[in-house]
């Protein structure tokens, strides 16, 4: 990291406990936490580690018990519910592992659906949209309503749909859980192409090892703490990486 | 793409649900604009067809009770500032012989030179009246009866049948367009000469300048008048009509209102398990940036867009409603009543009302969507979508509850005057009804024990499941308990209440009908007894008959008494004992002395209404001045809806003068041969009246009743049929909802059978829970209803217990639950097991 790296996240001191008495579950347990703009994140971990509880807070969509979150300088915990939403909606993309597309609608009016609820004029929507649905290969689906699209081809919507807004952060849970292993290259090349052509931020919670591997950094968690960072830019080769991670696994 | 787009096709991909929901709408909508424009057309009718008739002029001078008067009286009132003409006619009813015997038609005898201020008249065919005898009437009402010009109309009046020849035919204009055209105008002495009227007039119709004050002139001509005379506006004579059409249109509002808040518990019940199936998509929108007021929006919109949908649909079934209602109203008034019309405050109405239920309906669901926390949907985490059942709005419907009871004590024990408890039951009975619904679900687990306990024999394991499922579901098994429960309340309530009035009115009739036959112009409405006047000599004839042994003359009188509109029936007291008045308070034999030699009966209505007892004096205003009379008795009246006075027949003619015979009562001698009914049926085969023996009678009063009994059964079927929408929608949502458990259970070897029968019993566990307050419920409205019968109409009804209605009752909601229960039952042991246990 250099001085003119920015933070696109800064996580300080971040608890998230669920439940009281005896069902008292602490989710996470004090993490900080900061990511550099253009940097791709991977955050793993066994179930029930914490990773999506981390990436839903950084996402905003659940509250932490203590600690403060900052995404593009804006401190989640002084703002109220219809400003975070208004982060939600133009500086971070969503990719779940199950798509989450609305299956009422086609490809192209999913994709269009943030730029839509951010009152954009309806044919600079539609415009916007297919361009996204073209960076990430899907030219001619766009009519097409997620039942009838091949779970790649969906999953590539939702990557679409997330970064319509051009987002300054891109959080992605699991997002080739739900696919075959050819499919899951596919994706995961775009995320890394997202990174290495336009500086996308991603932070991306993976079981898979090799996938985590294509990221910059690999966070790992246990029992809600991290407990090891390692930075993939130091040259060591795919296969170091992967049998560090399976050891530290 | 706009949202909307997304409302339409989330709507479009659950077409039942949206369906439902339209049905709810529609259903409330229609049921309030088809009472509310027939109602209106009823009362139209009334105030309309006295006021065409009067045409420009805006009042009239009558004698009390209508009767005749001097003429001269015009003269002076025609020079009275303000006044631009006044016009003598004779205006009274008579009957017309139709192919089918005599049927209700208006006579209007005018001066022709002189009836011009007043109305305008456009002869198609023929000529205007010049002559003194002749008849002009409506060319289409000539057209329903095949009469043409030349041809004559055949008139019944108190001088017997009067022939007029057809001179002229109208277009159906104005006047001759009142009462559907059953209208016949002819010369003024051509009138008076046939209802022996003796060169009497019986009003005078005033126009006023264009200018002039119509209070400041009334005021002048009452000053005018000898003791008597009144003047009013021509819409008065129809306010007894009104009086009486009241308690019926309090019923319709109330059931109009019961299906309102029916329909909107529908709703409310569609929309919490349309939203409860989208909490994933709504989810997503969250994440995706959409604002809690901008999903609350959405979400509103779409109830507002169902709502505006189900409300022109509303409207259009509620128009093409109001028709099949309108004949039963005609059928019960007995007088054509205009068809219904679209009018604007029943549109505005329903226009406000359709889309704002709706609107109201998702406040709650749409609020909790906008307020999920975002990770529940996206999580698809199933078991905390209901949120947590809330208690308090149980307790604001205890609340709420005891507003309504406490209204309800008021009225029973009078402390709140009728008029403004007439006004604010429907508002109570909605208020009673919300309370219900929102309590209910504070009793759904203690309920839902009781029904395991009485299922648990029948239904098994797949019982107690059912139990369970529904008793996680609280907000939804309640909604539905609770409407279901709301329909029964109605139907035991509303049903036995009107079952015990139908009974009365029976009982009533049976009593009154102590003669052996009737002879009268043509059958009136059940209501207002109203017919044409036949001569008084026919009284006579009939004496002269072998083996008549009395004959009475019973006359219905249009008066006022205590300022109040009210039917005087005047009526000639015999020898023979029987029940002429139905008492309900006084000595028979002592009170018909008492009324032979003067005192008055007064209907039970009436005296409630002005607090009057037997020894009190009530005042008459009679074509002498206002007279004082002592109340000899009270009786139970169903005539002109209880407003009644009864009065001997000769004090009558000496209070309201000689107006014909309305009715003829005869006695046979015991054992009378057939021969003598022969002899009554060929004189009135001759004066072209109508014999009815007192079994016809009986069955006409009958008949009517069972109309009565079958609208109700239809209105409380409707409220069933809404009812069993939401058990469909409970159960469709259940289904849905076990989905996953449903493959479970068929993988560790549950028969389809066995899945059908577990949904078959949510269904029937709902339909039992529901029994329990329902019918308790029913029950005790049903008693609330009886014990505020008293202070409304003054009628005493004996509170008996419809054990058929109770039992019917209990049948339709487990018969509804059942076959409710069936396509959600189907469905889901139809489920393959694989897609069942992938279900997301």
């Amino acid at each position: 990291m250099t001085e003119n790296d920015k933070f696109a996240v800064e996580v300080h001191g971040l608890t998230k406990v669920f439940g009281t008495g005896e069902t008292r579950v602490e989710a996470i347990g004090g993490i900080d936490l900061t990511i550099t703009e253009g940097e791709f994140v991977a955050v793993m971990g066994p179930s029930g580690s914490g990773k999506s509880t981390l990436l839903h807070l950084i996402g905003g969509l659940d509250e932490p018990t203590s600690g403060r979150i900052i995404v593009g300088g804006d401190d989640f915990s002084t703002l109220d519910d219809d400003a975070l939403t208004m982060i939600r909606r133009r500086r971070i993309g969503f990719v779940f592992q199950a798509f989450n597309l609305i299956t009422v609608l086609t490809a192209e009016e999913n994709v269009a659906l943030p730029l839509v609820l951010d009152g954009m004029d309806e044919i600079e929507a539609h415009k916007r949209a297919t361009a996204a649905l073209k960076r990430t290969g899907l030219t001619d689906r766009g009519s097409h309503v997620p039942a009838e699209l091949s779970g790649g081809e969906q999953q590539r919507v939702a990557l679409s749909r997330s970064l319509v807004n051009e987002p300054l952060l891109l959080l992605a849970d699991e997002p080739t859980g739900n696919l075959d292993s050819a499919t899951s290259d596919q994706i995961m090349s775009l995320l890394r192409r997202l990174v290495d052509d336009q500086d996308q931020t991603i932070l991306m919670v993976t079981h898979n090892a090799r996938h985590a591997a294509m990221a910059d950094r690999i966070i790992t968690l246990r029992d809600g703490r991290i407990v090891e960072q390692q930075s993939l830019k130091n040259g060591r080769s795919a296969d170091q990486v992967l049998a560090d991670l399976e050891s530290a696994l | 793409m706009k949202l909307t787009t997304y409302s339409l096709r989330e709507w479009r991909q659950r077409p039942g649900r949206a369906l439902l929901t339209l049905t709810g709408i529609i259903i409330g909508v229609a049921a309030m604009v088809s009472i509310s424009v027939t109602i209106e057309a009823t009362r139209n009718s009334y105030r309309h067809m006295f006021e065409t008739v009067t045409g420009r002029a805006s009042l009239e001078v009558v004698a009390e009770g209508y009767g005749g008067f001097d003429p001269t009286i015009r003269e002076s009132l025609h020079k009275l500032p303000g006044v631009q003409a006044a016009v003598s006619v004779v205006q009274t009813t008579s009957g017309l012989i139709g192919p089918s015997g005599a049927e209700p038609i208006m006579v209007l005898g005018i001066e022709p030179e002189l009836d011009h201020p007043a109305r305008e008249y456009k002869i198609r065919q023929g000529r205007f009246l010049g002559d003194r005898k002749g008849a002009v009437l409506s060319s289409t009402y000539a057209q329903r009866l095949k009469l043409k010009l030349g041809d004559s109309v055949r008139l019944l009046t108190p001088r017997g049948l009067t022939t007029l020849p057809i001179v002229g035919l109208l277009e159906p204009e104005g006047a001759a367009n009142v009462h559907a055209g059953a209208i016949v105008f002819t010369h003024l002495s051509t009138a008076q000469e046939a209802f022996a009227l003796h060169q009497q007039i019986n009003a005078v119709q005033i126009v006023l300048d264009e200018k002039a004050d119509l209070l400041s002139v009334q005021e002048q001509i009452s000053r005018q008048l000898p003791p008597g005379l009144t003047v009013q506006a021509p819409a008065v004579r129809g306010k007894l009509a009104q009086e009486m059409l009241l308690g019926t249109e309090l019923s319709l509002a109330v059931m109009s209102i019961v299906a309102l808040v029916a329909g909107a518990f529908v709703i409310l019940n569609s929309f919490l398990m349309s939203l409860g199936e989208r909490v994933k998509h709504l989810a997503i929108l969250r994440a995706l940036g959409t604002k809690r007021s901008q999903l609350k929006g959405i979400l509103l919109k779409e109830a507002a867009l169902l709502g505006s949908l189900g409300t022109i649909l509303g409207i259009a079934l509620g128009y093409a409603l109001s028709f099949a209602l309108h004949r039963i109203m005609e059928e019960m008034l007995a007088f054509p009543v205009p068809k219904p019309r679209l009018d604007a405050k029943s549109t505005l109405l329903a226009a406000f009302l359709g889309p704002g239920i709706a609107l109201a309906a998702s406040l709650v669901p749409a609020w909790r969507s906008s307020h999920r926390p975002v990770l529940d949907g996206l999580l698809d985490n199933r078991e905390i979508r209901e949120p947590v059942y809330k208690r308090w709005p149980g307790y604001i419907g205890l609340a709420l509850l005891v507003v309504g009871l406490t209204f309800i004590a008021l009225l029973v024990t009078e402390a709140i005057q009728v008029d403004v408890a007439s006004q604010l039951l429907p508002g109570c009975m909605a208020l009673l009804i919300v309370s219900i619904t929102l309590t209910i679900p504070l009793c759904i687990p203690f309920l839902s024990k009781i029904a395991a306990l009485i299922l648990r024999p029948c239904l098994g394991a797949e019982g107690r499941m059912a139990v369970r499922w529904l008793s996680r579901r609280p907000t939804r098994t309640g909604l539905t308990v609770a409407v279901l429960t709301v329909t029964l309340i109605v139907a035991v309530g509303f049903g036995n209440a009107t079952q015990n009035s139908v009974r009365d009115i029976r009982e009533w009739a049976a009593k009154i009908s102590y003669v052996d036959y009737y002879i009268r112009g043509y059958m009136p409405g059940p209501g207002m007894a109203v017919t044409a006047a036949l001569p008084e000599s026919m009284g006579d004839e009939i004496a002269e008959i072998e083996h008549v042994e009395f004959v009475t003359k019973i006359n219905f009188i249009a008066a006022r008494a205590e300022g109040e509109p009210v039917m005087v029936i005047a009526k000639s007291f015999g020898t023979r004992s029987g029940q002429p008045i139905d008492l309900v308070e006084g000595d028979e034999a002592e009170v018909i002395e008492a009324v032979k030699r003067g005192d008055v009966v007064l209907g039970t209505r009436l005296s409630q209404r002005k607090n009057l007892k037997i020894g009190d004096h009530v005042t008459l205003e009679t074509r002498n001045g206002p007279k004082d009379v002592r109340i000899a008795g009270l009786a139970t009246e169903y005539t002109a809806g209880g407003f009644v006075v009864y009065l001997e027949w000769n004090r009558a003619q000496e209070f309201f003068g000689k107006q014909g015979v309305h009715v003829f009562g005869v006695v046979l001698e015991n054992g009378a041969p057939a021969s003598a009914a022969a002899r009554l049926q060929t004189l009135c085969d001759e004066g072209k009246c109508r014999l009815e023996s007192r079994a016809e009678f009986r069955r006409i009063v009958d008949e009517a009743m069972s109309g009565v009994v079958g609208t109700l059964w239809g209105l409380i079927a409707l409220g069933f049929v809404i009812a069993s929408f939401g058990i469909v929608n409970t159960l469709t949502m259940n289904v849905l909802e076990q989905t996953r458990e449903i493959g479970i259970l068929r993988a560790i070897a549950m028969k389809r059978r066995q899945i059908s029968r577990m949904i078959f019993s949510q269904a029937m566990v709902v339909g039992v829970v529901s029994l329990i307050p329902g019918i308790l419920g029913g029950i005790v409205f049903a008693y609330l209803l009886n014990v505020s019968t008293y202070p409304m109409t003054g009628l005493r009804l004996e509170l008996r217990f419809e054990a058929l209605l109770i039992v019917g009752s209990m049948v339709m909601v487990l018969g509804l639950s059942a076959a409710a229960a069936m396509f959600p039952a189907r469905r889901a042991s139809r489920l393959q097991v694989i897609t069942a246990l992938q279900y997301e």
